[in-house]
């Protein structure tokens, strides 16, 4: 019996891996619609150019966090998409690193349909867009770091990183 | 000799959703409205309750009384959807304070085969009756309880118009 539970404990998580093409590019395009991105930037999908940026990183794909099944057979599946986003720069200045830290929070707070203040105005995500796949909608995301510096490179170039996940729900019938 | 080389496939359990359950939403209105019950149910039971009585005699022989049943089934959780006409009859029976025949209605059971074939159906008269509305941060839930009251019979039951006809429903003119 131990060596049952043991086993059920190790599995590989499942992945939903239509849902996570999906997200990928519709949470890239809300990225890019945050109105606290610097002038001439743009969020680009899994990659950074040496000398800066600004990239999604999913982590994982979009795991299948857990599935219900009710009586008449539809299935309702939790799934969770984590991601980070990354701002690589080359600061010269404390300030300079402090406003790439304060945009990545603004980032997440907007994120997270909280208000923020971006250049004295406060704007708010009204709603999350559609995942036009199948039965997917989003249900939340949220941070789940606070924007710190990641890495450091000799030439100066410095990688800061805030960290969430995407939650969305998947309905389907057998 | 019998062909010791041959497997037989053993026999397949029927899926919990071939088992269907329907209310009469109209509670007793001019135009009969079932809806099925199940969504967000993970598991459903009618609770037979046997009445049965034991007694072993002197000559130790035993005797067994069974009287009859008292169904009853519990609804929970039974979250509130827009536009689902049961939930506006529930909203009803708890904002007048309903009782009695103000909780009365009808109840099909079904058992389709695997094809989707109705295998059998019986109607039966009910109470519904919610035991409590309100519920956590999931949503609005109203969970109820339904108790026979009798009249069951047997019949047909068409599953693409939710029409059931009993199967003495025969015209009989005197």
């Amino acid at each position: 019996m131990a060596d049952i539970a043991d086993e059920q404990q190790h599995q590989a998580p499942s992945i939903d891996v239509t849902g996570s093409e999906a997200v990928s590019q519709v949470l890239c395009d809300l990225l890019n619609t945050f109105s606290g991105l610097p002038r001439g930037k743009s969020v680009q999908f899994s990659t950074l150019s040496a000398k800066g940026g600004i990239g999604l990183f999913p982590a994982a794909g979009a795991v299948i966090q857990s599935t219900q099944k009710d009586i008449t057979g539809h299935v309702v599946q939790r799934c969770i998409y984590p991601f980070s986003v990354i701002y690589r720069l080359s600061p010269r200045t404390d300030a300079q690193r402090m406003r790439a830290k304060e945009l990545l929070d603004a980032m997440g707070l907007w994120l997270e349909r909280q208000p923020v203040v971006i250049n004295s105005q406060t704007v708010q995500l009204s709603a999350y867009p559609e995942l036009y796949s199948g039965n997917r909608v989003i249900d939340s995301i949220s941070r789940t770091s606070p924007a710190f510096c990641n890495s450091a490179t000799q030439d100066g170039a410095e990688d800061w990183l805030i960290a969430g996940q995407l939650v969305y729900v998947n309905e389907f019938d057998l | 000799m019998p062909d010791t080389n041959t497997v037989t496939a053993p026999a397949a359990k029927l899926a919990r959703k071939y088992y269907a359950h329907f209310l009469d939403a109209s509670f007793g209105g001019s135009s009969v409205n079932y809806v099925r019950l199940g969504k967000d149910l993970e598991e459903y039971n009618e609770e037979l309750n046997p009445e049965v009585d034991t007694a072993e005699n002197i000559l130790g022989e035993m005797s067994v009384n069974h009287k009859g049943y008292k169904p009853q089934s519990e609804v929970s959780p039974y979250y509130v959807y827009e536009d689902d006409p049961l939930c506006e009859k529930l909203w009803e029976i708890i904002n007048e304070r309903k009782t009695a025949d103000g909780c009365m209605t009808t109840k099909v059971d079904v058992l389709l085969d695997s094809t989707g074939t109705v295998e059998w159906a019986y109607r039966e008269d009910v109470l519904v009756v919610p035991t409590s509305a309100g519920g956590d941060t999931s949503g609005v839930q109203i969970p109820f309880t339904i108790y026979s009251v009798g009249n069951r019979v047997a019949g047909s039951f068409n599953i693409s118009t939710k029409t059931f006809t009993p199967a003495s429903s025969t015209s009989s003119t005197p």
